[in-house]
């Protein structure tokens, strides 16, 4: 996947942010296109819903227009970004684990998963969801989180700390920890 | 180099993951350490893997749909640019001056309230103030503050939007999200025991705050990540 993520902030997007930021409804158009896409694969990543993606995108890109005047141009376009789309895919992921609660009964929770929509992905997403969850289910929420944003999208490690509002240390220990677990799940399953 | 300190380490062996000097170390150690030489070997299967999974690219349904709605809502929530006359021309001198003074003195208040940044005692005084009118949590798991109503997954959209926006630390519902999280929590983790000394006569007030069962049954398994967030925040608002 190309690495928009980490392109330094071309003199051309610039203009479309400040073009955007005046109202400019076709310059913010542009930046949505550029952008969605990667979006859209880290919402995906991290909740492993289609339908809860592209909610998440959608409201990250609605946030961003509603908030772009206070938006200082010498920051990271994509930083930003990213950040709301992590913030509201965890969002998504709590809410999700407070309704998954309230069908504890047994066999229930099959019923739940079906009728919101949790197989509705595509044939080669479903794929997708079993790897990820297979590698990232029964991890704490901020070394999954570290784990898909720098092992699954690929971002640096500066990149995931800015994204996450954390320090270079803490994202090396969950990433340490996370990778030890996914390293013990996938010797298990080898073995 | 230990060999605790080499299994640790290679965990890290992506590129821009270790420092040059460390790696170099590191792999002086894996070339005289066969055991150490055979986990990194598989640390390194495991890593293949997830390139594996890494490579595969989510397939979006419907993006250009997503374009389009996005831009709709975008278009609806614009709204239509009305250009108002500031300063009839009709009016007299004295009106017109008197107007621009007003305006100059609201925008004046309007930036030092932006500029201020609010001191512990300050925001201690304000959240205290909040917590004071919370009621308590009633069993349809609402928290009514203020007048307005707020249910968990408002307090989740607020935690979230604080987090893009610093500044509207002091109109979040902050005393009710962590009066949530007090008491549905154990109180023995590091992390509460850090806000906890941070924010003494916050705590002290929650403990006041009791919560039904059923609402702390439901609480409580979300308390830990709250409990991030309000870390996060609290760190973000100290800035």
């Amino acid at each position: 996947m190309p690495d928009v993520s980490s392109s330094e902030k071309s003199p051309e997007e610039k203009r479309l942010i400040e073009r955007s930021q005046a109202g400019d409804m076709n310059a913010f158009r542009t930046l949505v296109e550029r952008h969605q896409r990667y979006a859209y694969a880290l919402a995906f990543r991290i909740v492993c819903n289609e339908s809860d993606a592209r909610d998440i995108v959608q409201e990250s890109f609605i946030r961003v227009w509603r908030s772009l005047k206070a938006f200082d141009l010498d920051k990271k376009f994509t930083t930003w970004l990213y950040r709301i789309v992590v913030n509201l895919a965890c969002d998504c992921m709590r809410a999700e684990k407070r309704k998954r609660r309230l069908f504890l009964v047994t066999g229930e929770e099959e019923c739940f998963a079906r009728e919101n929509g949790l197989s509705d992905e595509t044939v080669c997403n479903r794929d997708l969801v079993e790897h990820i969850r297979r590698l990232a289910d029964g991890l704490p929420p901020r070394q999954r989180l570290v784990f898909v944003l720098r092992d699954l999208q690929d971002m640096t490690m500066e990149e995931v700390a800015e994204t996450l509002h954390m320090s270079m240390a803490s994202v090396k220990t969950n990433l340490c920890y996370a990778r030890k677990q996914i390293r013990k799940r996938l010797g298990t399953i080898m073995d | 180099m230990r060999c605790s300190k080499a299994r640790q380490l290679m965990l890290l062996m992506r590129p821009g993951e270790l420092d040059d000097v460390v790696q170099r170390r590191l792999e002086s150690h894996l070339a005289g350490c066969p055991r150490c030489a055979a986990e990194a070997a598989a640390v390194a299967r495991s890593m293949k893997s997830i390139e594996c999974v890494r490579e595969q690219v989510p397939v979006p349904a419907d993006l250009s749909g997503l374009l389009g709605a996005i831009m709709r809502q975008v278009e609806s929530t614009t709204p239509a640019r009305v250009v108002h006359r500031a300063f009839p021309t009709s009016d007299s001198i004295a009106i017109r001056l008197s107007r621009a003074a007003c305006g100059i003195g609201a925008v004046a208040i309007a930036a030092a309230f932006f500029l201020m940044s609010y001191s512990d005692a300050e925001r201690m005084a304000l959240l205290e103030k909040r917590m004071q009118s919370i009621a308590q949590l009633h069993s349809s798991k609402f928290a009514v503050l203020d007048g307005i109503t707020l249910n968990e997954s408002a307090l989740s959209r607020q935690l979230a939007q604080l987090s893009e926006h610093p500044r509207s630390y002091a109109s979040i519902d902050l005393g009710g999200v962590l009066a949530a999280i007090r008491s549905g929590s154990s109180g023995n983790e590091p992390e509460m025991v850090k806000l906890q000394k941070k924010y003494p006569r916050l705590w002290a007030l929650q403990l006041d705050h009791g919560l039904d069962p059923e609402t702390k049954k439901i609480l409580v398994t979300d308390g830990r990540a709250l409990l991030k967030d309000i870390q996060e925040l609290v760190n973000l608002g100290d800035r």
